[in-house]
């Protein structure tokens, strides 16, 4: 048996024992008869004195490629790359001599070294220039090649430098007169290398034997191996067969708990670390590696976890970042790492002056620190906070949730609820405090608290499978795989346009100047016929639309025909395509295009990637395979939208105007075709009618009798219209929608099948079910009446649903946790006064020490009020209203949130009587009015006990009975009455307790949950509190006895 | 003790005494949870176990606190602690909320065992939680059992255990004497919603508790063990809220007259106790209290009727008789694979509690000083009301208790009841059906 731990645990400072959690030790290795083969995991660059006997300048400081990998066998690797220096090109009016070249770069190299940015530690700042032939890579001027100097500088940040006086100063006489353009200019280095030498994200890499030189004494870094080796001298394996494996990275995921005071949130120069957990495993792996959490003051012990308590902080600090060096990641994770636990612990061992904590990344003696960067992604632009781990990813689950999936909320709780499906037991920090401050068991319950939060990320990660794609990505588009987090999506372009240019002898111009005021029309959409259709509609989609449009009229930066080149260049009319959007391409008779080119091998791989990934059987392959088909998919897509960036590094209107304006006319024209050949005169059952058409799809209502023939008909018209269309554009027949709701323009929802015998989804678009402003009572109702209107198609049902909602709604029936509405409180002054904000400082004045923070997502509701209030101030603490019976502003609900997305919904069922008939209907005369234990008049108000059947004051004599002579016949029956709500309550209470038990994972532990996204969170106070009612209610019936004197 | 000779309806009057208590005062305080009746369960169980252990196990091995367990250098100890099934079929508020949402008719199958290959079980005390492994069968437990394992600690949260003790059966008084033979009748499921159905049967119950054939002056004691009005929940509409209020069918509070009815007809001829059921008039959670004799206008006036508790227990003459409506034992057939009501009572004897099941699956009150459920004394006859069919059989303790258990077959289907003799334990049905 295992017996790890020895030590007697009173004070908590075990030794950490790193045995059970090492890398394996490493294997003898000569570099003289052994290959060594790793994956490249991270890649970056470092200026640094020049390796001896390795190519490139042999004296100086020069750029060094560092690489961090690991092995198959798990080993970690950092590999030095000699030898590589930056490049760029600029164009020449025509071919120099050799005398020429060789004045004009030492002319250049006194430019240089004269430069003020230089500062002239470089001796020799310009390396080579050479005379190249090749292409720009924007429009086409002919076939023939044009000369091109390839200038060759020191280091990477020369490279701007040349650019600059290249374009803006005349220091080579001769060429005065000529207008320089730089190309590849504005390529970093890293990128410049990865493409030259064929280095792709996450790929396999072999340093063959006799090439490679081991470290030891002047290792830098803190891995297993460390070797240099020439640029020129490693193999680069492309990820397939063998080499499409993933090696085992160490992916440790922390999270860590502070001792905040109460409604301040908490601040590293103040507040302690108490808690940090940690749990590591190996990707691929299903158990995990080692879990452990390092305590501040003693914890009992945890069965599934390792407990290390330290007495001082600054202990368990600097114990942890010793834990992280011995552990050795390849990658970071955990939710909201890179903006709150890494900085908090960083700031607060500088704050705490511990030297060592900070060198938490792969090398010796570069320490983290906090950088704060902005990026342009797809989810818009963002501030966030940037740490440096040399040789380690940080990859944090918030980041990628937020890139990957449109959630309503992005808490930990919300993320776990939508995507692994359970609810997570969230103690408040108000309470974190007090745990800590308890004794070494509430400390305990704290632990495992905080080590569920180191838990959970992982789980969502290997769910999601965000990593394994990334690799993919990563793998596909050849970036490493840190950037497919910190930058936009354009990299990815770029990478493969390099790559591409290079081989077909392009050279990509370094583009300048920010935004155009030209704008192109955007994707049409043809008019919907708006209605509820109890009909089969067949979808006809193109499938790869854009991509497919670039490949079939060969649109692409090397076939443009700038304006006037037409005639320059003598093509003729069949050599060009005009656009529909007025741009002129050459045919790729004349010349290919490089873009098509790129597509067309994306396209092709995806497809060859999907037959693997039907015939493989290996579930770890095949979350691989889909993982790269998924790369492909996207990177294709993505080509279009690079062309269209008009921040980008290289737009280029014409082309994304053309491929727009040509899935216009494909659009129309398909609705055309099918409408003119789908008719009674054709000898077909009915007219087709195209009742909706959108970017890259066509709704066809054929009329068809059954769904059968829908199916039919679309596949048919599918083949037909495809044979009007240059190839690979291709008309798709995926699915027909029975029935479907047409809402409007990008609103639809419909039942979407793809097979006769069963459904395969509930298909919506652009309709109010992930609203973050909403309540999730109007996602709820909406839901169901989507439901009933097109899976039991059964739209009176549907209108008497609502009905009875708004019933309950007015009827104060609804539970509360789905009329509340929740916003971060971000900042403490708005201009505006907004509800939340409003609410927040009444909080604070009510109880100050449970003030909300900047930061906290402040849950309301709005209750019932003056005539007169505003909005903002009939906001109100969901707890409070149920704690004080406070009634809710059903009208604001009604008006407010419910009454647009159900009148956009019933209007193509019901016209335009809709809002008459659901929101003014006779189900919504009868309200119930709530009398609140607070406010202006609860204070006058004198309770007087009522009669439980007729509700009448009892009279005198009677306030102690139940019910009113009147009613005392009926008694039996009106206490069944109360009983049978009393039962219903008690069967909540018991099932809502022991599901938060379950949750919490303890029998034994008072629930402190206080999630407020939990959907039970309320209805769990609101139960105890009416069993208090009835309980009170039927107590007044008289308590039943046991007899026992029966004898 | 009185005896029988006379002709004339006479029936023998035993010596009665409720020891039902500890299920009448139940804490009313709603804001209370649940895991205090966990520690005082354990609180309770721990001694006995303890003894069980000595007797078992001797000194061999030490008994470790769970959060112990990773400091101490032991090989092999003995853990005590509270069993927790982790059951992906359990029903769950959380999974009927987001299907409420979803009103697709696929109907889920009704579920009426909730056990899966997947099923993980735990030991857990105050503080501490452990996955089990190895030699226990846990398809024979559920949740809240007390348990000892024997075992060793395996590390990350995992005890391998290769043996187990439960309390076992507790003590027994001796059973009494009787000179004559003496029955107890059992009868449940009387589903009074239907009554049309089984009109003629009921009649026929009558007739011969009335005297309509012979011994029957024997019978000492009517039990009636719950659902007497209903054998079904009524079905609830969804609704909007999970707790919106839905009136009671006027069907349910008619029939009650008909059972008030019968109750005032039966008890004018013998002593009847009459236990609620979960799908009766009485609060929902267990225990559950006797009915309001506010809706037996008629039958509450004879000093023969007995409204008691679910679980109910009770002395004739020192003949202990205890039982509940049913619920319990049908809650432990769906979490495990106990599939017979006697082996679920069986198992109730050999961990020595009514109810295990409750809180976790089974509703039951938030107690917070003690566990009324487990069980102090060791009853001659167990037995378990609403069973689908009549099931009986003698089982012995270690000690030497003996228990008679009775499956109570529900009368709305079989139309069957149980006639247990006090004096021999024997134990057989009758059935009313009409010739």
């Amino acid at each position: 048996m295992d017996k790890r731990k020895l030590s007697s645990p009173r004070h908590g400072s075990k030794k950490l024992r790193s045995d059970t959690f090492a890398r394996p030790p490493v294997p003898d290795l000569s570099p003289l008869e052994d290959n060594l083969i790793f994956q490249e995991l991270e890649l970056e660059h470092y200026i640094g004195q020049v390796y001896p006997g390795m190519p490139g300048p042999q004296k100086g400081l020069v750029p060094i490629v560092r690489l961090f990998g690991i092995t198959k066998e798990g080993n970690s690797v950092c590999c030095h790359i000699h030898g590589f220096s930056p490049y760029f090109y600029i164009n020449l009016p025509k071919p120099l001599s050799n005398t020429e070249i060789t004045t004009f770069r030492s002319k250049l190299n006194e430019a240089l070294l004269a430069d003020s940015s230089t500062k002239g530690d470089l001796p020799e700042p310009v390396l080579m220039v050479e005379q190249v032939q090749g292409k720009s890579l924007v429009g086409y001027l002919g076939d023939e090649d044009k000369t091109f100097a390839k200038i060759t500088v020191a280091v990477p940040k020369l490279v701007a430098a040349a650019k600059r006086i290249i374009t803006t100063v005349t220091f080579y006489q001769p060429l005065a007169s000529h207008t320089f353009f730089t190309y590849e200019s504005n390529v970093d280095f890293e990128t410049r290398f990865m493409v030259d030498t064929h280095i792709l994200g996450c790929c396999w890499i072999e340093l063959p034997a006799g090439k490679w030189f081991q470290r030891s004494a002047t290792s830098v870094s803190r891995c297993q191996i460390e070797v240099d080796v020439s640029w020129s001298d490693f193999i680069v394996h492309a990820p397939e067969g063998e080499w499409a494996s993933v090696a085992k990275f160490r992916v440790h995921s922390l999270d860590i708990e502070c001792a905040g005071r109460k409604g301040i949130f908490p601040e590293p120069k103040v507040d302690p670390i108490i808690q940090i957990a940690n749990v590591v495993k190996l990707h691929g792996d299903k158990d995990v590696l080692h879990r452990n959490i390092f305590t501040l003051k003693s914890c009992a012990p945890i069965g599934h976890a390792d407990v290390y308590s330290f007495d001082k902080e600054e202990d368990m600090l600097e114990a942890w970042a010793d834990f992280v060096r011995s552990l050795d990641p390849d990658v970071f994770t955990g939710y909201n790492i890179n903006n709150f636990d890494f900085p908090y612990m960083i700031d607060r061992a500088n704050f705490l002056k511990l030297k060592k904590f900070a060198y938490l990344g792969r090398l010796l003696n570069v320490p983290s620190l906090i950088k704060e960067t902005t990026t342009q992604t797809k989810i818009g632009k963002r501030t966030y906070k940037h740490i440096n781990f040399e040789g380690r990813v940080a990859y944090d689950m918030l980041i990628v949730t937020k890139r990957d999936f449109k959630l309503r909320s992005y808490t930990l709780n919300s993320v776990c609820q939508e995507i692994l499906g359970e609810q997570k037991e969230d103690v408040h920090y108000s309470i974190i405090t007090d745990l800590q401050n308890g004794d070494e068991q509430t400390r305990r319950r704290l632990a495992v608290y905080c080590l569920k939060d180191a838990e959970l990320p992982l789980r969502l990660l290997n769910t999601v499978l965000s990593f394994t794609n990334d690799i993919e990505m990563a793998r596909v588009t050849g970036v490493p795989i840190t950037s497919l987090l910190t930058k936009g999506e354009q990299v990815k372009v770029i990478a493969q346009l390099l790559r591409h240019a290079k081989q077909a002898g392009y050279f990509m111009p370094a583009h300048q100047g920010g935004p155009t005021s030209d704008q192109f029309e955007g994707a049409t959409v043809i008019e919907p016929i708006r209605g509820y259709y109890t009909e089969p509609i067949a979808t006809l989609d193109f499938s790869s639309l854009y991509p497919s449009i670039m490949i079939a009229h060969n649109l692409c930066y090397t076939t443009l025909v700038q304006p006037g080149q037409k005639e320059k260049l003598g093509l003729t009319d069949d050599q060009i395509t005009k656009t529909p959007a007025e741009c002129v391409f050459v045919k790729n008779t004349v010349r290919p295009g490089l873009l098509p080119h790129i597509l067309q091998h994306l396209l092709s791989a995806r497809k060859k990637t999907k037959a693997l990934l039907k015939d493989e059987k290996d579930p770890v392959v095949r979350t691989v395979l889909n993982g790269r088909q998924l790369a492909y998919k996207i990177s294709a897509n993505s080509v279009y939208g690079f062309t269209g960036a008009q921040v980008g590094k290289l737009p280029c209107l014409e082309i994304s105007g053309s491929v727009t304006a040509y899935g216009r006319t494909m659009i129309e024209q398909t609705k055309q075709e099918v409408e003119q050949h789908y008719r009674k005169e054709n000898g077909y059952e009915a007219d087709a009618k195209v009742i909706y058409g959108d970017t890259d799809s066509v709704m066809v209502n054929f009329n068809a009798s059954s769904l059968k023939r829908s199916m039919e008909l679309g596949e048919e018209a599918a083949a037909l219209v495809s044979q009007k269309f240059i190839s690979p554009i291709k008309l798709e027949f995926e699915k027909v929608y029975y029935p479907y709701l047409l809402i409007n323009k990008k609103r639809y929802a419909g039942l979407y099948w793809t097979n006769t015998e069963k459904y395969d989804k509930m298909d919506c678009k652009g309709i109010e079910t992930v609203r973050r402003d909403n309540c999730t009572l109007v996602a709820d109702v909406i839901g169901t009446c989507l439901q009933k209107l097109l899976i039991n198609k059964d739209p009176d049902g549907a209108v008497s649903y609502v009905k009875q909602v708004i019933s309950d709604l007015l009827q104060n029936n609804v539970d509360i946790s789905q009329l509340v509405i929740t916003k971060e409180l971000t900042k403490s002054d708005y201009a505006a006064k907004q509800a939340h904000v409003e609410l927040s400082k009444k909080i604070t004045k009510r109880d100050p020490g449970n003030a909300p923070k900047l930061g906290d997502r402040i849950p309301y509701v709005i209750i019932a009020s003056t005539k007169n209030a505003k909005a903002y101030e009939k906001a109100e603490d969901p707890i409070y209203v149920l704690e004080n019976n406070i009634p809710i502003d059903s009208n604001y609900y009604l008006e407010n949130q419910l009454s647009k997305p159900l009148v956009r919904i019933f209007q193509p069922i019901l016209g335009d009587n809709a809002e008459s008939i659901l929101l003014r209907g006779e189900h919504t005369r009868s309200k119930t009015m709530v009398t609140s234990k607070v406010g202006a008049l609860s204070a006058f108000t004198k309770k007087k006990e009522a009669c439980i059947g007729c509700k009448s004051v009892l009279t005198k004599g009677y306030e102690q009975e139940a019910v009113c002579a009147y009613c005392k016949p009926k008694e039996a029956a009106i206490y069944q009455q109360e009983l049978s709500h009393h039962k219903m309550l008690e069967n909540r209470f018991s099932a809502l307790f022991t599901e938060c038990q379950r949750c919490q994972g303890s029998l034994y532990e008072e629930i402190l949950c206080t999630s407020r996204d939990c959907p039970i969170f309320y209805i769990r106070k609101k139960v105890q509190m009416e069993l208090e009612t009835t309980r009170a209610k039927i107590g007044r019936f008289g308590e039943p006895v046991i007899v026992e004197d029966l004898f | 003790m009185p005896s029988i000779t006379n002709s004339e309806m006479e029936r023998v009057d035993l010596n009665y005494k409720n020891l039902s208590e500890k299920f009448a005062d139940h804490p009313s305080d709603y804001n209370r949870q649940y895991c205090s009746i966990y520690t005082a369960r354990l609180k309770e169980m721990d001694p006995l176990l303890r003894n069980r252990i000595k007797h078992k196990w001797g000194d061999q091995y030490p008994v470790i606190k769970l959060h112990k367990l990773s400091e101490e250098d032991v090989e092999t100890c003995i853990v005590i602690g509270t069993l927790f099934k982790d059951q992906k079929l359990k029903p769950s508020i959380l999974r009927e909320i987001s299907e409420a949402n979803q009103l697709v008719s696929e109907a889920n199958p009704i579920l009426n065992n909730f056990t899966d290959d997947s099923d993980k079980l735990f030991i857990e005390d105050e503080a501490q939680r452990y996955e089990i492994e190895g030699n226990i069968s846990l398809k024979q437990v559920v949740t809240g059992i007390t348990i000892a394992l024997l075992g060793s600690d395996a590390g990350k949260g995992k005890f391998v255990a290769c043996e187990y003790l439960f309390v076992g059966y507790p003590e027994q008084i001796e059973r009494p004497l009787f000179n004559d033979d003496t029955f107890a009748v059992f009868v449940s499921g009387l589903d009074f919603v239907h009554y049309e159905k089984h009109i003629v049967n009921l009649q026929l119950l009558m007739y011969w508790l009335t005297g309509m054939c012979e011994n029957v002056q024997k019978v000492a004691r009517v039990i009636i063990a719950g659902n007497s009005l209903k054998i079904e929940a009524t079905k609830r509409k969804p609704t909007i809220s999970l707790i919106s209020r839905v009136p009671e069918s006027a069907e349910s509070i008619e029939s009650i007259k008909l059972f008030d009815g019968f109750l005032s007809q039966l008890s004018s001829i013998v002593e009847v106790d009459v236990m609620p059921g979960e799908h009766d008039p009485s609060n929902q959670i267990l225990p559950q209290r006797p009915m309001h004799p506010c809706m037996f206008p008629r039958s509450a006036s004879y000093k023969s009727l007995n409204l008691v508790s679910n679980p109910y227990s009770c002395s004739l003459d020192g003949f202990r008789v205890c039982g509940t409506s049913g619920s319990p034992v049908q809650n432990i057939m769906w979490y495990s694979d106990n599939k017979t009501p006697l082996g679920a009572l069986r198992k109730c004897l050999e961990w020595g509690h009514l109810a295990p099941t409750a809180p976790d699956t089974l509703g039951c009150y938030p107690y917070y000083d003690r566990d009324p459920f487990v069980m102090q004394d060791c009853p001659h006859a167990f037995f378990a009301g609403n069973q689908s069919e009549f099931d009986t059989e003698i089982v012995t303790g270690e000690r030497g208790q003996t228990v008679r258990l009775i499956s109570v077959p529900k009368f709305c289907t079989t139309h069957e009841v149980v006639l247990l003799n006090l004096k021999t334990l024997d134990c057989a049905k009758m059935a009313f059906e009409e010739i």
